[in-house]
């Protein structure tokens, strides 16, 4: 069985993006992963445009645009396999956006075999998205020698996690001012202008951590602030990109997660050199849109 | 007195002529019921990635190239964010970074002579939706059809003096873009719209002054009208004190001829600009722009040249033409059916304008068949018919779309040439009609008219005017005897 992100369109299922704002908003169309898969699908409400850690996670393979790498913290944990194709390989026809420069539908699942098997599946141009590879094809099989390893360090490893969050935040801002309570969607009762109608549909509808990125997202926009942090991480996430010497390498190993797993009883500890790792791992792999396996 | 010159700049929003929207397959037609052309894309639903429309790049290249402009190597798309219900997304699609093309330039001609006017640029955009305001009711409903049609804005520097300098400009811009077929440039429709930045200064002066934009002029009357308000409040304003000038936009209001400020917030509108990751940037290489130029149908300059000189076509009759588009294909697609050049724009001017007019149309909107048009020219040249009866066949065609050859033949209206037949006509008349005939005999030419109507009619309005005159004059001389 294979589990479909509630950001993922089913023509007539509510897709909430785990949200509010779209609790009955029933899908127009079917996504074109949804079309490509061409099997029953169940669905799976994560957190909230994937800015929340999801609660739980469904027993089977999972389908989701995990940005934030909530989902893959979980993963994780669970010693499950994530992963995460190399931007513009699947189409997001259908996917409810969230950072469109990082929006890339990915496979949860028990192992890499399963996890490609579905990729080989789903990925492939599709015209109805406007950026993708031309040609893109998945398939796994096991390497015919060991690898050879080499320690690297990364050079602008710090810069990661903030030129992340600035592009990010930026970026869901913009999609996420489609949701205004005027056309589709929840919308607030007991409004007299339109300003009310905005304020307090968003308002009630709204998660913080949604919240948090639109107002983080309009700050870097914002005239004041632009050249100071978007442009800025604009230009840094050129320099991260060009800095992973996938010219010399053909596998960057990281550690996924700083905490280890919350243990019954125990405090969840945090090691700082393991963070940073952990963040070029996730949200690096999103800035210079390679792929990722966790 | 003080000596003040109005210094203006433009901004001219030209709807792309393309069958769909900028970054969805709805159409962008005019006209249809509120809402009909809409789909999850254009109403802004999640889970519809931006997929830029080709033809709209190839309709940009194009008024590019008309426009002397510089196109960009690689040229890229923006959001400019701001709420409000026309526009469902939230954000516009627009060029700000990289747009399709700069430093444009056209010459225009007035009475007082040649000028170029240079553009700062020309981008790619989305139109917004159209609110409809329910007085009765008190509600505003949104119209979403207009909703990511594609338009491109023509930003031009501060170039302008004169309100005759922008209405050459804007009619200059007009023929242009309408030839190369990138807009049908309707002011009244909305698919050509202009907003004027106007500010005032002393004769001789280097600093410009303090600028206002107009907006909502949907004619070029309006236009010159709203630029001589407009100026003339300002010069008020520096002369006299008693208002103070703030840099606002103002709504022109034709009916009263007055503009209004739409006050706008104190603080301006932060649009929080930023590259849109949706699509990505377009190389705009050599081989496409070439491909686009070699493609490109004649402008009209050089067709009234070819009118005038290779067709020996009338001066007032090329200008006719070529100064719509629409005429001018009629007239392309009507001689490429009947080559008689001549008797093709004298229909087209003489006839077709006329019902036209009747039914409340012009230039830009009268429509006809082309080949029924030319085959009915053909058959009042080859003398089938005579001109009154091709000019009622012509109605014929454009209410009903009927043949020309059918119907002349179904209702037997082929031209009376048979001399018997007219001579025996103007025998009855003649005795009928004594007096007028005795009139015309004794030098009254305008009798003859008289004579001519009843004969005419007599001959069910189909016979060769021509020949029933000739044989008219002839018995009345004495017919042979």
């Amino acid at each position: 069985m294979v589990y479909l992100d509630d950001s993922i369109l089913q023509a007539g299922k509510i897709a909430s993006a785990g949200s509010k704002m779209l609790r009955n908003f029933a899908a127009p169309f079917d996504a074109e992963v949804v079309t490509r898969l061409n099997e029953p699908c169940e669905r799976a409400v994560l957190g909230e445009f994937g800015l929340e850690p999801p609660k739980s996670l469904p027993d089977g393979v999972l389908l989701c645009n995990d940005v934030f790498g909530h989902v893959r913290t979980v993963v994780a944990e669970r010693g499950l396999c994530s992963l995460r194709p190399t931007y513009g390989t699947v189409s997001r026809y259908g996917l409810i956006p969230t950072a469109c420069s990082m929006d890339q539908i990915g496979v949860v699942c028990r192992t890499p075999a399963e996890g490609f098997s579905l990729l080989a599946r789903i990925a492939g141009h599709d015209e109805k998205d406007g950026a993708m590879f031309p040609d893109a094809r998945y398939s796994y099989e096991k390497p015919a020698q060991a690898p050879r390893l080499h320690r690297e360090a990364l050079p602008y490893a710090d810069l990661v996690e903030p030129v992340f969050h600035i592009l990010a935040y930026a970026e869901i801002s913009g999609n996420l001012s489609r949701y205004d309570g005027v056309k589709f969607g929840y919308r607030a009762e007991n409004y007299k202008t339109l300003e009310e109608l905005y304020t307090k549909t968003r308002t009630e509808a709204f998660g913080f951590e949604t919240k948090l990125a639109a107002v983080m997202g309009c700050l870097a926009l914002s005239q004041d602030h632009y050249a100071a942090l978007y442009d800025k991480a604009l230009r840094a996430r050129r320099l991260i990109r060009d800095s992973l010497r996938f010219d010399l390498y053909d596998v960057l190993v990281l550690p996924v997660e700083s905490r280890l797993p919350v243990l019954a009883g125990l405090p969840s500890l945090t090691f700082r050199g393991v963070q940073l790792a952990a963040g070029v791992k996730n949200e690096g792999a999103l800035l210079a849109a390679w792929e990722a396996l966790s | 007195m003080k000596q003040y010159e109005v210094v203006m700049g433009l901004e001219v929003h030209v709807e792309l002529a393309t069958q769909s929207k900028l970054f969805c397959s709805c159409s962008a037609k005019f006209g249809a019921a509120a809402n009909e052309h809409v789909c999850p894309a254009c109403a802004g639903m999640p889970g519809m990635p931006a997929v830029l429309n080709k033809r709209a790049v190839e309709l940009g290249i194009a008024a590019a190239l008309v426009t002397n402009s510089e196109i960009t190597p690689v040229m890229t798309f923006d959001k400019k964010n701001y709420f409000y219900p026309d526009l469902p997304t939230g954000y516009q699609i627009t060029q700000i970074n990289a747009p399709i093309c700069r430093n444009g330039r056209l010459e225009i001609e007035t009475g007082a002579g040649k000028k170029t006017i240079t553009l700062k640029q020309i981008h790619i955009e989305e139109d917004a939706g159209k609110l409809v305001h329910d007085a009765r009711t008190g509600t505003t409903l949104v119209d979403f059809n207009r909703t990511s049609v594609p338009l491109i804005e023509i930003v031009s520097n501060p170039d302008f003096r004169t309100a005759e300098e922008v209405v050459a400009y804007l009619e200059k811009l007009r023929s242009l873009l309408s030839f190369a077929g990138v807009s049908d440039c309707k002011m009244q429709e909305g698919s050509m719209r202009c907003d004027v930045n106007i500010s005032v200064r002393e004769a001789g002066s280097g600093v410009l002054g303090t600028r206002t934009e107009i907006k909502n002029m949907n004619s070029l009357k309006a236009i010159a009208a709203a630029i001589a308000f407009e100026a003339q409040r300002h010069i008020d304003a520096l002369e006299t004190g008693r208002e103070t000038l703030v840099q606002e936009t103002r709504r022109w209001d034709d009916a009263l001829g007055e503009s209004f400020s739409m006050r706008e917030k104190e603080n301006a509108t932060d649009y929080r600009y930023f590259p849109n990751p949706e699509i990505l940037p377009v190389r705009l290489d050599g081989a496409w722009i070439e491909q686009i130029r070699s493609a490109l149908p004649e402008p009209a300059r050089e067709k009234f040249l070819r009118m005038t000189g290779e067709l020996g076509l009338p001066e007032v009759d090329s200008r006719i033409i070529t100064g719509s588009k629409n005429l001018s294909d009629i007239f392309d697609r009507t001689l490429a059916s009947y080559g008689n050049p001549r008797e093709v724009v004298n229909w087209i001017i003489v006839e077709l304008l006329a019902i036209a007019k009747g039914d409340n149309k012009g230039e830009d909107d009268v429509s006809v068949d082309c080949v029924k048009f030319a085959k009915l020219i053909e058959l009042v040249d080859g003398k089938t018919i005579n001109r009154s009866v091709g000019k009622k066949i012509l109605q014929k065609i454009l209410q009903d779309g009927v043949d020309p050859e059918a119907y002349v033949a179904e209702n037997n209206l082929g031209l009376v040439s048979d001399t018997g037949l007219i001579d025996r006509a103007v025998q009855t008349v003649l005795s009928e009609n004594e007096k007028s005939a005795a009139e015309v005999r004794g030098g009254n030419e305008k009798a003859v008219g008289f004579l001519m109507g009843k004969l005419m009619k007599s001959l069910g309005g189909k016979a060769d005017p021509k020949l029933v005159n000739e044989r008219l004059r002839y018995w009345l001389t004495g017919g042979g005897l």
